[in-house]
Formats: C-alpha cells, structure tokens, sequence
C-alpha cells in the first residue's frame, strides 16, 4: 500500500465514524473531521493491540483497521439516509482528499531534528519490538501513527504532519460556517471572512514550518481544536451527536505529549462540568475516555516505560478516575450549577500561581517571559509573524463586544491552554529559538482562540435591529 | 521635629484637604488618600513660596502651612464633611500611620549611618537622584533657606516632585528617606483596598467573599512593591504609581457616584502625577483628556475644577525656565494642555465621549512605544515600572472582571458588565477591525512565507537520507 492509500483509508474509516456515531446530518463537517478521526481510531485501536497479550506486526495493525471499519460501516448503514446532495458532498470530499493526499505524499519536504529522528526511528522499530517504551517518552500518539510506514511501501511517513495540519482548515471553514449558521449570521461576506481567518491561521510561518517539521506539536495542536470545535458545536446546538467524536478527539490530543494529559484534565473541567448537555451522554463519552486513558498509564506503568517516572503515571491513573468519580458527584448534586464557575476560576487560579511564580521563582518565570516575548512577538525569529500582536489586539477588541453562546468552551479553552503552556516556565524556562518547546506548545493556541474571535466578532455585522426584534435568533 | 510628627502633619493637612475638597461623603477614601494628598499639599504650597519669589524658610512654610490647613479645616466644617464618625475614621488612621511611621524610622538601618550624606548616598541608588538631592541639600546646608535657583537646577531630568518634598523635609531637620517609602508603600496598599471595596466588587456579594478576594489581591501587590520598592527610595515610580491610581479611581468612583466633588482632590493628584518627571506630562494630558471627554458628569460641574487646573498648569509652564530646561518640552506642554480644555470645551457630552476611545488608543499607542524604548534603554528599570505603575491597576481590573455576579445567562458577557464595553458600542465597526486584522495577518504571513522560507529549510538540512543513513550504520555501534 502507499503512503496516500494509508491516508485516503484512514479517512474513510473516519467519515464512516462519523456518519455512523458522529453528527451525520452535518454531511460536509464529517468529512471534514474524517482524517482526523480515522487516525485517532486506529491509534486508539493499535494502542489497544499493543497494551493486549497479541504482537503488534501487519496482521493485528490490519486488524485495527478493519475492526473498527465494520462497526462503524454497520452504524452508518443503519443511521445515515442520504439523500443526493449528502452523497455528492461525500463523493466530491473524497476525491479531493485522495488528490491532496496523493500530491502531499508526491514530494518529501521533511525536516528534521534530534527529536523528530526519535518520532521517527521509534515507530520504525515498533513493529519489531513492540515494546511501550518508546510511548511514553514523547507522548505516543505521533509514534504510533508513524509506524503506519511499516505496513506501506514508503521509508516513513513524510506527509504525515502536512496532512495533519492541512485538515484543519477546512474543519476550521465548516465549523465557522456552521457556527454562523446557529448564530443566525451566515451571510456572504461572514463566510468569507472565516475563510480568511482559516487561511491566517493555517498560513502562520510556524503553522506552516510544522507542516514539515516532524513533531507533535502540530497534532496536538489540530485534535485540541477538532474537541474544542466539535463540543462547542454540541453546546451550541445542545445536540449530544458530537460528543463521542470530541470525546475521541480529546483521547487522541491526550495521547499526544507528555504533559497532554494535565491540559486534558483541565478541558474537561471546563466543557463537561459545566456543559449543559444530557448528563447520561457526558457520562459516557466521559467514562469511555478517562478509564481508557487510565488503563493506558496503568498499562505504561506496569511496562515500566522510561521517561515518566512511576510516580508520574501513577498519579496520572488516578487523576483521571477522579475525574470520572468527581463529575458523577457534581453531576448528580446542585454542585453542578457551581461549575459554571469553573472555568473563570480556573483561569484565576493559573494566572495566581504565575504571580506567585513570578516572586518565588523569579528567575525561571523573567526568563521564560523573555522567552515568549522574544519567540512570539520579537520579529527577529521570524517563525510567528504579527500572530501574537494580532491575538493581542483581538483579545483586547473581544473585552468590547458580547461573547458567543457557549464561548467559554474557546475563551477559556485557548486562555487556559496558554496559561497552561506559561505554567510549565516554574519548572523548566523557556528559551529562545523555533524549537523551543514553548514556542512550538503555543500552536495549539491559536487556532482555537481564532475561531474563538471569529465566532464573536463575525456575527456583529448582523443588523442589530433584526436581532432585538428576534433575541431567539441570535440564541 | 521627629519623622512620625512630620507625617502627622502631612496627614492631617491631607485629610483636611481631602474632606474639603475630595470625596468627603466617604470618609475611609479621605482617610486613604489623606498622605499622598497632604505630600502633594505640602509641595504645591513650597512651590508656591518659590514661584512668588518668597524665601522658603521654616517660618514662612509653617505660616503658609498653617493657613492651607486652617482654610481646609473651614471649608470641610462648612461643607458638613467632618462629622463623628469620619473623625473617627481619621483620627484611627491616624493613630495606624504614626505607628507605622514609628516602626519605619526605629527599625530602619541606614540612618544608623555616619552621617546624613553617606545616607543618601547609600539609600539612593538612583544614579541621578542622589546626585541632585545632595546637591541642593548642600545649598540647603550653607544657607538653610530653600531659593527657587536651587530647585530649578535640574528640574528637566529628575524627579522633581520628590526631590521638592525631600527638600522641605530637610528644611526642618527631618531625614525621611527609608520611612517615607514604606509609608507611600501602605499608602498605596491602603487606597487600592479601599478602593477595591467600593468599585470591584458588587453589592450583594456577601463580605467574606469580598474580604478574602481582596486580601488575596493586596498580598499581590505589597509583595510586588516590595521587590520594586529596593530601587526606588528616591526616583518616581512608586508616587508616580500612587497618583496616577488616585486620579484614575477617583475620577471612575465620581462617574459611577454622578458626583463630581472628589474632582479637585483628583486633579490635584493628577498634577502631582505630571510634576512626577518629564516624561508623566504627556500621559498626564492624554489621561485627562480621556476622563473629560468620556464624562457623563454635567459640564458645570465639571468646567470649574478643570479650568482651575488648566490655569495652573500652563501658569506653571509658562514660568520663566532657566538656561537648563528646554524651553520646547514647556510649549508643548502648555499646547497640549490648552488644547485639551478647548477640546473639551467645544465638544458637547455624546460627541466628546466618542473621542474618548480614540484618545485611549492613541494613550496605548504613545505606552506601548514608551515602554518598548525604555525597554531597550533598560529592561530591569522598565519591568519595576511595570510592576509598580500597572501593577495596582491590573490588580483592580482582576477584581473587577472576577467580582461575582449571576447574569441569566452565565455565559452571555453582559455589555452593561464589562468596563470597556461602551469601547465596542459600534458592532459593525467592531467586526470591521477584526476583519481587517484578520485579513492584514493573512497579507503578513504571505509576505513573510516568501520571505523565510529559504532560510529556514536552509537552517534545518537534516533530513530523512541522514536517518536512514544513521540506522543502516547501526545506531554508530
């Protein structure tokens, strides 16, 4: 098999996911969530193979392919009635896919460094060994999907990021659409617009420097927004079908790095504790993500994997069934109507520690803060561009105007993800440089925050006096 | 005179000021504000003495000092200001200010030293404070009378505010350096905690909430002023910080209160701001013309204190300078100022407001190059301005955005809740800026593709063949 046949299969085990468990009247958003959620399912399933008694080689990597394939062929011939215009969107997807991915895996623009050749000759050797050590090191999800090159004729999957970071742009144009859509200002010019901000997003030099960097940067990045997306999508249009794909979403940026779990944990505090959505569908998708990711790191420790102490996994086991035993109580006491305070508390309590940070560790939080001034605004690296500046100056225009119903799923998701990302400066600064990991984690903040203000500024170009007429519309 | 008596004095000449002419139905403000404003009391009236030419001796101060606090003590008595409870308030305050004063100078270390000179030497690590300080404390010296000559040797690049009033405590044998900073220090503190109290947070919200927020804040700041306050015993920042945050909230609580009496209190404070160094003029103007022009208050109530202020502001401008103050920093200043007041004046109140924002854009504009050139000049210097300037205000708008409140919709921001909300009154405009933002990062990020894009791929020439090359060779075993 080739490298783009990998691709174009990865994909539709996930427009099947989707159109079988997903939001299937949403044509054009499952195929537009499609790579992104075949491949977090096979390295779901493939995790699940190598943490089982069974050799991870061909056979058992073919078989979490097409297990899943036919569950979800099963769902979506039961579920989706298509009419032609559904059929058309998904015919007219995949052949664009399958000549996007084709022309990406035509040429190999792939750059490396010390921790790329890691990624890299870790999943080329893990068919062989089939040992977990390699996972826990750099987060495993990368890995795991560049050992796909095993079973195709290509050295190694150079195109792998490209098509990574590619799919997020039209997931980012068909959740804006949709967006405006429910906000009752999907005009002409608001379309456009969002196309333009998709475009900024994904053209941002570093955005696109990670396209052929090989890391895990860029993955995390587009899952942290493809949960973020799809769940406020769900609170949104208070519509449950979204949830197991964002739920799969969050496992895969989960699974991504190393302190993933930490900011997953912290997702989870703010979306679900506060959602408004049906408890026994948060629960679900809930219970199905934390006791996964918990047997994993059970699984991990008990493999003894380098580079995450026991200690470490150990408590990561816990926190996550505490996340589950802590939602059950909220859920089912009036201590759910509190955590609507969550995420604002949340937000205060990060940006505390880094005031306390800044005068109990002075020297690591004034370094980093260099660090981020220089990466992020100082034109000297070139990697950001007027990124930063322009956030800055979004966020500072976004204090005037009203948020977007369920906002605080975006707000709060990239602000957190931010202060998130400042935080580990207590441990380790930052430094200068492109590869910085500082630098290179704040990927996973901006396209979230751009859909953020794209979602609240867009919709004020409605005419307000339509909407005063009708304050149900803009709801 | 002992350190704890001379800011006695300053108190209650700053009390009395403040309940006369401040926000007198509110005595716990009058309190908190009562030393800044009795310091700026003190130095207006030794300016005063100086500009008309008269001798600055221990007499003519304690005369003219005399005179300022018995007016001020009428006026608060005509006005009903001082009733028992605000005395009480003040004569507590009072009672916590000596103590604090008592402590500041016994537990102090550096006036153990030699003598006053080495003192200054060693307290005052700004590197041009000290050197003017002691210079005109050695004319002091040799004559014991302040002459306006000696102050306006080096007014255009000093703090000339805190070296007046350094100068006048000398006058009468009281050494204040270490004292006064932590004094202005739990000034600060106090004001921004009271302050807090009435603005952040809501009424309604139950006090342990409020308490508990606001000590948490307040151990914020005073551990923030306390890293800063090493530097600074001296040079402007800290009652550049404690006079501008004076102002600001001052004038806010009269908005809010639709009462405009703590106006000449706030504009005091304001000009004791732009006395602070040369570079606070020009924010001072823009802050002004920001407050006057967003104003809801009734222009009458309005037009007597800022007339009064305009007036004093170019009087003291237009002052014959002496061959060492640029002459082109006094016009503009004075053009700016004049400006400002004809602005106002001929704009009514909805037309004025419009411009507001404008002028806050052009304010962060004119901050944001200030602060990146001062940065590049000195960045351990800029980020203690940093912290002591913004610091205070940061900390207030935290509060503010946190108070607690339950909208219908708890994640509907309510317009009426954010402070900057009437900023983004126009939507349409609102969605413009951002679209033309949106689309200038785009055009950025084109040019700059073309742009690095060899020089990246030319940085990173690892590539798979090296990999490859390196597995083949066994991992170099």
């Amino acid at each position: 098999m080739t490298q783009s046949g990998a691709y174009l299969a990865l994909y539709l085990l996930g427009v099947a996911f989707q159109l079988g468990f997903g939001p299937r009247r949403q044509t054009a958003l499952c195929c537009a969530l499609g790579f992104l959620t075949g491949l977090a399912l096979w390295v779901v399933a493939a995790a699940v193979v190598l943490a089982s008694p069974f050799a991870y080689g061909e056979r058992t990597a073919i078989a979490a392919y097409v297990v899943p394939l036919v569950v979800c062929v099963v769902a979506a011939g039961r579920r989706w009635r298509p009419g032609r215009r559904e059929l058309v969107i998904v015919a007219a997807w995949t052949a664009a896919s399958a000549v996007l991915f084709v022309w990406l895996c035509s040429f190999d623009s792939s750059r490396f460094s010390a921790d790329s050749r890691h990624i890299v000759s870790s999943a080329l050797e893990l068919p062989e060994d089939g040992s977990l050590r390699y996972l826990a090191g750099k987060g495993g999800f990368h890995i795991l999907a560049h050992s796909i090159a095993q079973f195709t004729s290509a050295d190694y999957n150079y195109a792998l990021s490209a098509v990574t970071g590619l799919a997020l742009a039209p997931l980012f144009v068909v959740v804006g659409w949709r967006g405006l859509e429910r906000l009752g200002a999907a005009d002409v010019r608001a379309r456009v617009l969002v196309v333009i901000a998709a475009a900024a997003t994904v053209g941002t030099y570093n955005y696109l420097w990670h396209l052929v960097y090989i890391h895990n940067n860029l993955g995390s990045a587009v899952y942290l927004f493809a949960f973020a997306a799809t769940f406020w999508l769900a609170e949104l249009e208070e519509d449950t079908a979204y949830l197991p794909a964002a739920f799969l979403f969050l496992a895969g940026y989960t699974l991504h790095r190393v302190e993933a779990p930490a900011f997953a944990v912290i997702l989870v505090l703010i979306t679900v504790f506060p959602s408004k959505l049906p408890r026994r569908a948060l629960t679900i998708g809930l219970a199905a993500f934390t006791i996964s990711c918990a047997l994993w790191y059970g699984v991990v420790l008990v493999e003894n994997a380098p580079r995450l102490t026991d200690a470490r996994k150990d408590q990561l086991a816990q926190v996550m069934i505490a996340l589950l035993a802590a939602w059950l109580v909220v859920s089912r006491t009036r201590l759910r109507s509190l955590a609507r305070h969550l995420p604002r508390a949340l937000a205060a309590v990060f940006a505390l520690l880094l005031v306390y940070g800044y005068f109990e560790r002075n020297y690591e939080v004034e370094r980093s803060a260099d660090a981020f001034y220089q990466n992020l605004i100082v034109q000297r690296h070139h990697m950001w561009g007027y990124a930063w500046p322009a956030v800055l100056a979004l966020w500072a225009l976004s204090l005037t105007a009203p948020a977007p119903p369920a906002g605080h799923v975006l707000s709060y998701g990239a602000l957190l993800a931010f202060l998130g990302v400042a935080a580990f400066a207590l441990e380790h600064p930052y430094r200068v440089g492109p590869t910085d990991s500082g630098n290179r984690m704040m990927i996973q903040v901006l396209p979230v925050a751009m859909l953020y203000f794209s979602m609240q500024f867009l919709p004020l170009f409605r005419d307000t006096r339509a909407r005063d007429e009708n304050p149900e519309r803009s709801r | 005179m002992s350190q704890a008596l001379l800011f006695a004095a300053v108190y209650l000449l700053g009390a009395m000021a403040a309940f006369a002419f401040g926000p007198r139905r509110d005595p716990l403000l009058c309190a908190a504000l009562a030393f800044p404003v009795g310091m700026a009391a003190c130095v207006f009236l030794t300016l005063s003495l100086l500009v008309l030419g008269l001798p600055v001796t221990q007499l003519s101060l304690g005369v003219v000092t005399a005179f300022a606090f018995a007016g001020a003590s009428f006026a608060a008595i005509r006005r009903g200001a001082l009733d028992r409870r605000a005395l009480l308030i003040a004569a507590a305050w009072l009672v916590a200010l000596g103590v604090l004063a008592w402590w500041a100078a016994t537990h102090a270390i550096l006036p153990k030293c030699a003598s006053r000179v080495e003192a200054c030497i060693l307290n005052r690590r700004g590197y041009n404070h000290h050197e003017n300080t002691l210079e005109v404390l050695a004319r002091l010296g040799e004559t014991r009378e302040l002459a306006l000559e000696q102050m306006w040797h080096r007014i255009p690049n000093t703090s000339f505010f805190m070296l007046l009033f350094h100068t006048v405590c000398e006058l009468v044998d009281v050494e204040v350096t270490l004292p006064l900073s932590r004094v202005m220090r739990a000034s600060l503190l106090a004001l921004f905690v009271v302050v807090a109290w009435r603005l952040a947070v809501r009424p309604g919200a139950t006090r342990w909430w409020r308490a508990l927020a606001l000590a948490v804040l307040a151990v914020i700041l005073y551990r923030g002023l306390r890293i800063a306050d090493r530097q600074y015993f001296l040079a402007e920042l800290l009652p550049a910080s404690i006079y501008l945050f004076a102002f600001v909230t001052l004038w806010f609580l009269a908005e809010r209160r639709r009462d405009a009496s703590p106006l000449p209190v706030a504009l005091g404070c304001l000009a004791a701001f732009t006395l602070q160094a040369p570079e606070t003029l020009l924010p001072g103007v823009l802050v002004l013309a920001i407050a006057a022009l967003g104003s809801r208050l009734p222009r009458a109530q309005l037009a007597r204190p800022l007339g009064a202020y305009t007036f004093g502001a170019l009087l003291w401008l237009s002052f014959p300078a002496t061959e060492d103050k640029f002459p082109d920093d006094d016009q503009l200043g004075m053009l700016l100022f004049a400006a400002a007041f004809v602005v106002w004046l001929s704009l009514g109140g909805r037309r004025g407001r419009r411009l507001a924002p404008f002028l806050a854009a052009a304010l962060a504009g004119v901050g944001v190059v200030w602060l990146a050139d001062a940065w590049l000049v000195d960045p351990r210097w800029t980020r203690q301005l940093l912290v002591v300037m913004f610091l205070p205000f940061a900390l207030l708008f935290f509060a503010f955005v946190l108070r607690p409140h339950e909208p219908a919709d708890p994640w509907e921001v309510e317009p009426a809740a954010s402070p900057l909300a009437e900023l983004g009154g126009r939507r349409r405009a609102t969605a413009l800026v951002f679209a033309c933002i949106v689309t200038a990062l785009l055009i950025g990020n084109v040019r700059l593709y073309f742009r690095n894009e060899r020089k990246m791929t030319d940085r990173y020439q690892l590539d798979a063949h090296d990999l490859f090359d390196f597995m083949r060779a066994g991992y170099g075993r």
